[in-house]
Parts: structure tokens; sequence; C-alpha cells
């Protein structure tokens, strides 16, 4: 159901171009949009058509070449780096296609780290960390390190992990492209139920069943949204 | 085709390149640098003992057996030059101690007769006038001009005695000589010699030759005749070689002409001692070296094979267009070859560089606030680059051949699918890789350190001798006891790494919580790197903390040796106890001689050891036992806090003087013999049926100064002391039945003294000097010129072992470096995983460098441990077999410069290694996959 509260984020003419060489490449090419808080938004498109370079961008991992994004507010062109990466710890989540969990550290270590950067307590941690495995039906699976999960598992670990600072925005980079057809119809049901309960979800993926699961579907094309 | 592959990869891999080549440099400019250096002051050594014992290299006289003393120039020079072709000159020469007699004082001093036209050895630096010889002109040694107070122009008389031979068999020649000549010589020149003659000039002149002739009638005659030897006979790095060929041109000569002459070859033996001296710090030398190679070896290793693993898909196209398996091998391998040229090449340059203008200059002015004048000329030599350059190629060839191997094996289908090409990882480091140290490696360890405990304890290396072998067994046995001690230690890296852990935790709780699971059971842990720093730390500790406890023990033992602030001994050889009594003195040498010496204050006088046996009194355990006789009040003069009894007390010391019946024995001898205070005693005297009997009035555990006094029971058996009054001593080595030697029979050999608060030992050291070398034999010791000696020879120590440390740890910091390297590119994918959380670029760089710093210090502080125990258990031991007490001591320069050492290096390297990495965007990381 579309909210009419207040934009989460807001992203007003961005222009991204990537130096291949000497040639500069244009990624983005004026990108404007606006995503409300509850929204499940699926960035679809073809290979270079610059959805990930987009979702990059909305999470502050990129910087926008030209034009603004605003994150809850705050505008993500004028932060220091340092403040990118505060603004990421509290505010975002972050789940990719290749899980890139931490390999030495058990599943309930790896959705407490970005409790220990956030400065939470053991107690607090070890517990919220218990409960988010849990939540993602890893509740078994706490002491176990990612080499001893499947895909499906390390994926849904990169989930909890995602959400262990309780997030306003999940942004996910081709979360299933690793993962088979009924995991990843699995980890997009968690998506869901996730957002059900109020969360906001970008993601980006090549596959359109995959896509279905979003509530909104914006398609890019050489750098520009084409459809929405 | 490959110099331009090779040359374009180093600028595609510019800083792989310059770090492999830098510590190239640093190691192999360091090695060269210790070596030049040691090879500098070993020559100047030499220079200098040429210096002293003149810069010939044989003399020969007649014996002082010989019915004529003097030797005929002509005749004999002629035989010595045709004796051995590589004998190039023979110069007559007059040396004898003669009178002098100037201005209203006389003493004695030295006569150097030589033809100065001809005989050009030495130098002579000309301090006022001319150094024109002949017609009664001389030349006065600086010395004597203070001595005597002479000038230019000024007159001194000079007395020969004529010898007199000695008949064979006799120690001395009979009477005194009767003939006697004095002459008036002028001084034209007074001067300084350098190498001129072997004997000390301290006073004493300089006169021509024949002048000496025909003042003392003895023309074409001289009383010495030197030699010199084709310098190419040096030519060697065997200093024992050429002194060995020098021994066979004298046997040459003695061959030629016979008993009659007496034959010195004193620079050669000068050199060749100088040369043992020197063995022990280049086996050290070449031990450090080997050990930092080694750390160049695997940063080279590391590093390539990153390059091979890069360059696969190259290395496929090549395959696919047709290049050859060895071609692909050959081609790492000019790779590291051209690296190893010019980082070899800039490093020998570098060491030269360094050892010319920085450490020779700095020698120099330590040797001058030393007072020591001697200008060094730096020495690197081909002999001590080659086995560098050798051993450095070795190194990089081993460290590149697999690699080389990996590139070889390069399959078409890395260029086909790239897909399939490995992930760059220390992979190749796999096997060593592991996440707690491996019980083999520890009993590998202590494999090695059983080895090493037979070379040193059964001293194989002094069974087959040879200077050569002896230092590469020292090396074989160093290398052993550090990579034996390394792998049993090994272990301890873990206990150390939580520790590290644990402290920095306390300081970054959150980077520590990362880094403590990444180290703790990451698989990046590289077994090699670990080893490689506590192998490198070993050897340091285990020295600088041997040389702690020395200098912790140094004044304890001095004073434990000595028992006394001064002492006396007699030396001498002698066959019979009739010639020994030439050397002894009487004890009215302590009471009146030595007593009017000013700054000397008590004294206590020693009978030599009379070597007896002692039983208890029935005879049912017997000792052998060195009895002495004490002349004086040992309380007066002995350390007394060192003093330690088992039964009885201090007073024992004083009153055994007074009583003929008392003996003090050993606490060893005491326990031996089942003996105690009050037990009668039976020790066997001189003659037949001459047994004692005497009353133990103390057992000692420690003496101060009587070696013979200890706790060892199985000591005491054979090797023990026993102190009784002096008369007592003179009734033990009388036989029975005849009357007691002279109360002024000389027979004291030692004299113990303590000095006046305020004396200067080195004035008091003077004066007995002055006053009795003319007539005894006796080497006299003060504790405070001892501990000053050594304090001066431990600081020298530690700066030695300092450049040591520094070359060991400078190349480990670069393979500290080349790990850290390649460990955090291989895990940049989780870097920017941490990134994209939320983790800051300086958290980033502190988790990185908690982990580097844990990782090397765990290594580090187990290498420590390890050489330290070392150090303790041995310097414990020695001390304990030998009944000595120690004071513990820590080194606190070489451990904590280790340990400033590496977690800089760690840091540097983690920080430099991190930097490119953490700060792109965690995008453009993740992208790197």
């Amino acid at each position: 159901m579309p909210d009419n509260s207040m934009p989460i984020i807001i992203v007003e003419d961005v222009h991204k171009s990537y130096l291949m060489g000497k040639e500069a490449v244009p990624a983005l090419r004026g990108v404007s949009l606006e995503i409300r808080p509850g929204e499940f938004v699926c960035l679809m498109g073809p290979s270079g058509s610059g959805k990930t370079t987009l979702l990059n961008i909305i999470g502050g991992l990129d910087e926008a070449g030209r034009g603004h994004v605003i994150v809850d507010n705050e505008n993500l062109v004028a932060m220091s780096e340092d403040k990118l990466a505060t603004l990421r710890l509290r505010k975002m989540g972050f789940i990719f296609q290749s899980y890139n969990l931490l390999a030495n550290f058990t599943a309930q270590e790896n959705v407490e780290s970005p409790m220990v950067l956030a400065k939470i307590g053991r107690k607090e941690r070890r517990e919220r960390a218990r409960k988010l495995l849990e939540k993602v039906g890893l509740g078994d699976r706490t002491h176990h390190y990612p080499s001893e999960l499947s895909g499906g598992q390390q994926q849904r670990v990169a989930i909890a992990r995602a959400l262990a600072n309780n997030p306003a925005i999940l942004i996910a980079d081709e979360m299933t492209g690793d993962l088979d057809s009924e995991t990843g119809f699995a980890i997009m049901e968690l998506a869901t139920q996730l957002n059900q309960d109020g969360m906001t979800i970008i993601y980006v993926t090549h596959d359109p069943r995959m896509a279905e699961f979003g509530k909104r579907l914006i398609l890019l094309r050489d750098g520009k949204i084409v459809d929405e | 085709m490959i110099l331009k592959y090779i040359f374009k990869n180093f600028s595609r891999r510019k800083v792989r390149t310059v770090l492999m080549i830098l510590s190239l440099l640093v190691s192999t400019g360091l090695i060269v640098t210790m070596s030049a250096t040691v090879e500098t002051v070993r020559r100047s050594n030499v220079d200098l003992i040429a210096s002293a014992v003149g810069r010939y290299d044989l003399s020969i006289t007649k014996r002082d057996t010989s019915s004529d003393p003097f030797i005929s120039v002509s005749e004999v020079a002629q035989e010595v030059l045709a004796s051995d072709e590589r004998i190039t000159a023979v110069y007559p020469r007059f040396e004898a101690v003669v009178e002098l007699t100037a201005k209203g004082h006389s003493g004695r001093g030295i006569l150097l007769a030589l033809d100065p036209e001809r005989d050009d050895i030495g130098f002579i630096d000309v301090v006022s006038g001319t150094y024109k010889l002949g017609n009664g002109q001389v030349a006065l040694l600086e010395n004597a001009s203070f001595t005597y107070d002479l000038d230019l122009g000024d007159t001194i008389d000079v007395s020969y005695s004529f010898p007199l031979p000695r008949e064979k068999g006799q120690p001395n020649a009979a009477g005194a000589s009767e003939r006697r000549s004095t002459r008036s010589f002028s001084i034209a020149a007074i001067v300084r010699q350098d190498g001129v003659t072997g004997i000390n000039t301290g006073d004493g002149l300089i006169v021509h030759m024949e002048d000496v002739q025909e003042w003392l009638d003895l023309p074409g005659r001289s009383g010495t005749l030197i030699a010199t030897v084709d310098p190419a006979v040096y030519e060697t790095n065997n200093a024992e070689a050429a002194a060995l060929r020098i021994r066979d041109v004298v046997t040459a000569v003695k061959v030629r002409l016979g008993d009659e002459y007496e034959y010195r070859l004193d620079k050669a033996s000068a050199l060749n001692e100088a040369a043992q001296a020197f063995l022990v710090l280049q086996a050290l030398i070449n031990t450090y070296g080997l050990m930092a190679l080694g750390v160049v070896g695997l940063l080279v290793h590391t590093l390539v094979m990153t390059n091979v693993q890069e360059q696969r898909r190259d290395m496929a196209i090549l395959r696919i267009l047709g290049s050859q398996r060895n071609y692909l091998f050959a081609l790492v391998i000019a790779e590291v070859i051209t690296i190893g040229l010019i980082g070899v090449s800039l490093g020998a340059g570098a060491g030269q560089l360094i050892t010319h203008y920085i450490v020779v200059p700095l020698i120099e002015r330590q040797m001058a606030m030393e007072g020591i004048v001697s200008p060094l000329t730096p020495r690197v030599s081909i002999s001590s680059l080659l086995p560098v350059v050798i051993a450095a190629f070795a190194v990089l060839i081993l460290s590149s051949l697999k690699p080389a191997r990996e590139a070889a094996n390069t399959k078409v289908m890395h260029a086909i699918n790239p897909g399939v090409a490995d992930n760059i990882q220390i992979e190749d480091l796999a096997r060593l890789r592991e996440r707690r140290p491996d019980f083999k490696l520890f009993l590998g360890g202590l494999v090695l350190m059983f080895i090493f405990a037979l070379i040193a304890g059964f001293q194989i290396v002094e069974t087959f001798g040879g200077p050569a072998l002896e230092v590469t067994f020292i090396l074989l046995a160093l290398g052993l006891m550090v990579l034996g001690l390394g792998l049993i230690f090994y272990i301890a890296t873990v206990p150390f790494e939580k520790l590290v852990l644990f402290l920095i935790g306390l300081v970054v709780p959150r980077l520590t919580y990362f880094a403590k699971r990444n180290v703790g059971r990451g698989q990046t842990r590289n077994t090699l790197i670990s080893l490689l720093v506590l192998f490198s730390a070993v050897l340091p500790s285990f020295l600088a903390t041997t040389l702690a406890l020395e200098q912790a023990n140094l004044e304890a033992n001095a004073r434990h040796n000595m028992g006394a602030p001064a002492d006396i001994r007699v030396f001498g050889f002698w066959a019979t106890p009739e010639e020994a009594e030439q050397y002894y003195l009487k004890p009215d040498f302590r009471t009146r001689q030595l007593a009017s010496i000013q700054g000397v204050d008590q004294s206590v006088g020693l009978t030599y050891g009379y070597s007896t046996d002692v039983s208890d009194p029935v005879g049912f355990r017997t000792a052998s036992v060195m009895a002495y006789g004490v002349d004086g009040y040992l309380n007066e003069v002995l350390f007394t806090d060192l003093i330690e009894f088992a039964a009885g007390g201090p007073e024992a010391l004083d009153s055994i003087q007074g009583d003929l019946d008392a003996i003090i024995i050993s606490k060893g001898l005491a326990d031996h013999l089942a003996v105690s205070l009050g037990d009668k005693l039976l020790v066997s005297g001189e003659g037949t049926d001459h047994i004692a009997e005497y009353q133990i009035i103390a057992v000692a555990r420690t003496i101060p100064g009587i070696r013979g006094i200890g706790r060892s029971r199985v000591t005491a058996q054979s090797n023990s002391d026993v102190l009784m009054s002096f008369d007592s001593f003179r009734s033990l080595i009388t036989p029975l039945n005849q009357p007691l030697p002279p109360q002024d029979k000389p027979i004291l050999s030692r004299i113990m003294m303590s000095l006046l608060p305020g004396a200067v030992a080195r004035d008091v050291a003077d004066e007995i000097g002055k006053r009795f070398s003319q007539d005894y034999s006796l080497n006299t010791r003060f504790m405070e010129v001892i501990l000053e000696n050594n304090e001066r020879g431990q600081a020298s120590q530690r700066i030695f072992l300092l450049a040591l440390t520094t070359i060991a740890f400078t190349t480990a910091v670069f393979g500290v470096f080349a790990v850290i390297y390649v460990t955090i590119y291989s895990r940049r994918i989780e870097i920017g995983m941490m990134k994209a959380m939320g983790m800051k670029r300086r958290q980033l760089t502190g988790m990185l460098n908690i982990e580097s710093i844990t990782m090397t210090l765990g290594a580090a502080l187990a290498g420590i441990t390890a050489g330290a125990m070392m150090g303790y258990i041995a310097f414990y031991g020695e001390r304990a077999l030998s009944q000595r007490p120690t004071i513990f001591a820590v080194d606190t320069t070489v451990i904590p410069f280790i340990v400033i050492m590496i977690v800089l290096a760690s840091m540097i390297s983690a920080t430099f290694s991190a930097r490119r990495i953490v700060s792109k965007r965690a995008v453009e990381i993740l992208r790197m996959e």
C-alpha cells in the first residue's frame, strides 16, 4: 500500500561515470526517484544498465558524480567518508550476492559484528544476534562457521547481520544470484516478511521471478529509468 | 624478449619490485657492512700488532748459552737469504738493555742500532731535529727526552755490559759481566718509532750500526739479524695458513743455521692469535646474515608467487602461443635474478659506502676516545663480498624455484576460462599455515637441540681443530640452537598472542574483538613468518641475556676471583723447587717493601700451594688437597661479605695465623671425609713418615679468592684447598728430622691486599711496577682496573649485539611486510564487507595493525623467551658448577629493542599494506573480486 509519508530516500538527477582507461563511460544519466518508508523496491535492467551503481549510491557505498542523494533527511553527497560509514552502520543493512561473511567468525559473531562497531554491550548483542538468527531460521546454527553452512544458510546469516542494528533500509544486490531457485524463493519470502514488518527494502535482481516479490519495480536501461 | 617482459613486469608491479630490491639492498648492505667492518678492524689489529712487535717477520739472535753472543753479519745474512727464496731482506741490528746517564739522572733503556740507509723497517716520526745517525749522533726516543729532560744537542752517556754466556742447564749466568763500555752520544733528533723494533722502547735511543760496531769493537758483527719475507705470503684470508708459511720459512733458516741461534716470529704468531679471536665474531655475523637472508628469501618467495598467480593468464596465453614450460620457468628465474643483480649490487655498494664513510670513522672516534690513535683503512675485499653475494643468490634462486615451477605448470585453460584462474592468496604457503603449532615441529626442535647439545657438550669443535672447521662447527651449533629452540618454543606463540590480544583489548576492545578472531582462528596464520621472527629473536635474546647476567655478576665475579681489592702473584717457569725459589717472595717483601708503597693498606701473604693428601685420623677416607700457609690476617683484606662458613666463623681466618695445629677446610672436603669442626685431620708432609695432625677450626663454604674452598663433595675428593698458618706450612714442607727453613726463605707466591681510602689503583700499580719489575716477575691485579676494562669490553659487545640484531630484524621487517601485504591483499573482500558494514578507515587500519602486531609480537616474545631461557640455563648451570652464587639480571637493551622493532615493523607493514585497500570505497574493494 503506497505510503503518503515523507520519502526516506530522494535521488535527484544523479549522474555517474566510470573511467575506462582514458574514456569516461556513463553509468547513470540523470536518475531521479523517491522511496518512502516501508517500500519494497526492485531495480531491474540488463547488464550495464546502472542498477547496481544506483543501489551503491543510495547505500552510500559509492558517490554520485552529480545530483543529490538524500537518505533519511541527510544529504549523502556532502558527507565525509566517516559520516557515511556511521550512516551505513546505523541506518542501513547490506546483503550481497556472494554473502561476504567473515570467514573466521561464527554465524552468531558475524551477526554481532555490526553491533560491536555500534558499541552495543556484549549481553545485548548476543541476545539480539541469537534472536535474529532464530528469525532467519538458523537458531540451531549459531556457532557454525560460514564454511560449515550451505549457500542459503550463509545468505540468511548475511540477512541477519544486515538487520543487526535495526536499520531503516535494507539494500540487497543480487541476493539470490548464487542460490538455487528453491533457496532463492525462501530468501525472498524472508525479505517479504521483513518488509511486512515495516522495513524499507531496495534490491537488484536479474531474475524476473525474484522481481515479482517487489512491490515497486523500477526498470533501468543505459543509466536511465525507463519504466516504473 | 625475456628482459622486455621482465622490465614490463617491474613497471606494472612497482611496489613489489621496489620492496624486493630494497630488502636485498638492506640485507646484503648490512651484512657486507658488518663483514667489512670486522675485516677492517682485524687488519687494523694486525697492523697494531706489527707496530708493537716490529714490522719484520723474523729475528735471529745467538742463544744465551753461546760462547760468542754476536753474529757475523755478512756470513750469516748470506746464509739466511739463501735458505728460502721468500726471504726478501736481512738487516743487522743491535738491540740491548743499557744504562743511560744524562743530566745527573741514570736508568735503564734500550739501545737500538741499525743502518738507516739500508734498514727501512717500520716508521720513524721525527718530533724535532734531523734524523741523521752516525759519527756519535743519535736519535733519542721521545719518552727518554722527557725522563732525562734532554733536548737537541745534549749528550747522553750509554753504558753497555757485555753479556756472559749461561752454562747450559743453569738458570743464570754465573757471576756478573766484567766487560763494560761507556760512550757519550750527541742528540741529533727526538723521534717516535712505530714497528722499527719489537722491544718495548720506553726509554731508549737509536744509534747508527757502524757507531756501535766501532764503539764496542765489533766490526762486521751484530747482536741480531732481522729478516723480512715476501708480503705475498700474507695474501690469504686464512691467517693461520699465512702464519704457517712463515713458520716454514723460519724452519728452512733453522735447518741452515742450526741450533746455535734463537728464532722469533712474533708477527706471525700475533697475527695467528688475532685471527682466532675474530673467528667467533665472523661466525656470529654469518649466522645473523643467514637468518636475514632467510627472511628475504621468504619475502621474495611470497611476492614472486603472488606475481605468478596474477600473471597466470598472460602465461597461459604464452602457452597457447607455443611457449615451452622451460621458457616460463626461466622467465620467473630470470626475473628474480635481475632483481637480485640490482638489489645485491646496490647492497654491496651501500655496504662499502657505509663502512667507508660511517662505520670506520665512528670506530676511529671510539678508539680515539679510548686513547688509541690508529687510522683504520676500510677494507672491503672480494673475499668478504663474495660469500654474501653467493649466499644471497642461492637464497634467491631457492626461493623462486617453487613460483617458477608454478609458472611452468600453467595450463592453457587459465586463458580460455579466466574463471578457473587462482585467486591471489598465499596458497603456496598453505602447508605451513595452520591454526595450532604442530607437535612434529616441537619434536623436530628437540632433536635439533639434542644434536646441538652433542656438539656443545662433547666439544666436537675442539676435537677436530682447524679454524675453518671450528667456525663451521660454531656456526652449525649456533644455527642448531636457534632452530631447535625456535621449534620447541613455537608452541608458545599462541599463549603469547592471547596475552598480546588481551593487553591490546584493554585499550581498544572493539577492534580487538575482530582481530582476536582473525588471529586466533585465521587460516592466514603464517607459520613460516612466525618461525622466522621467532628464530630472529632467539640468538640476540640468548646473547643479550648472557651479557646482562655477566654484567650483573661482573663485580661479584671479580670479587670472588680476587678475594681482595688487589693481589700480586708471582709468575715464571721453573722445573725444580730450587728454581722456583728465584721467583717466590720472601715474607719481608710484604712487610717491608710492599708496605712502603703509597696507597697500600693491609696485606696478607699466601705461600705456594703444596700438593698433598689428607685423611681422617684413621685413614678411612683420603683426598688430594693443596695446602697454603697464611702470612697475615685474612679478615683485613678479604671481601668479608663473601665469606661463608658451614662451621666456625670468620675469627678463624685470623686465629689460624698463630695456631700451629689449626686448619681450615672446605665444606666439600668435610663432607667427603665425614669430619666436622674440632675433629682432627692427618696431612702428609714432605719426606718419609711425615704425617702432621691438625684440628679443624673452621669449615668454609666460600672464601673469596681461594678457589679450592667450595661445597662440592665430588670436587673436594681431588681438588680442595686447606689453609694453615705460615709456620705450619714451613713445617709441612720440611722433611722430618731436618731443621725448618729460615724465616726469610722465599715461599710466598701471592699477596692479597687492600688499598687505603682515596688510593688510585692505577697509580699504585704504576708504583709497584716501577719499584719491583726489575727484580721480580709479578702479575699485579686491581679489581677497580679489572672492572673498568670489563665494563668497557661489555659496552662494545652490547653495541655489536645491537648491530647484529638490527641486521636480523631489519630484514625481518621485510618478511613481515611481505606476508602482511599478501595477507591483506587476499582478504580484501572481507575488508570491503566490513567497510560496507560501517567500519571506518582508521578502524580497519587499526584492526589490521592489531592482527599484525599480535602475530609477529607473539612470535618475537616466544623467541625472546626461548633465547632468554637458554641464556639463564646456560649461565646458572655454569655458575652452579663453579659453585658461585649468581645475581639475577634482565637485559634492558637488546630485548626491548627487539620488541620495539617488531611492533614498529608490524605497524608500518600493516598500515602501508592496507593503505591502498582501506582508502578505496567499499564498493570498489568488493568489485575487485
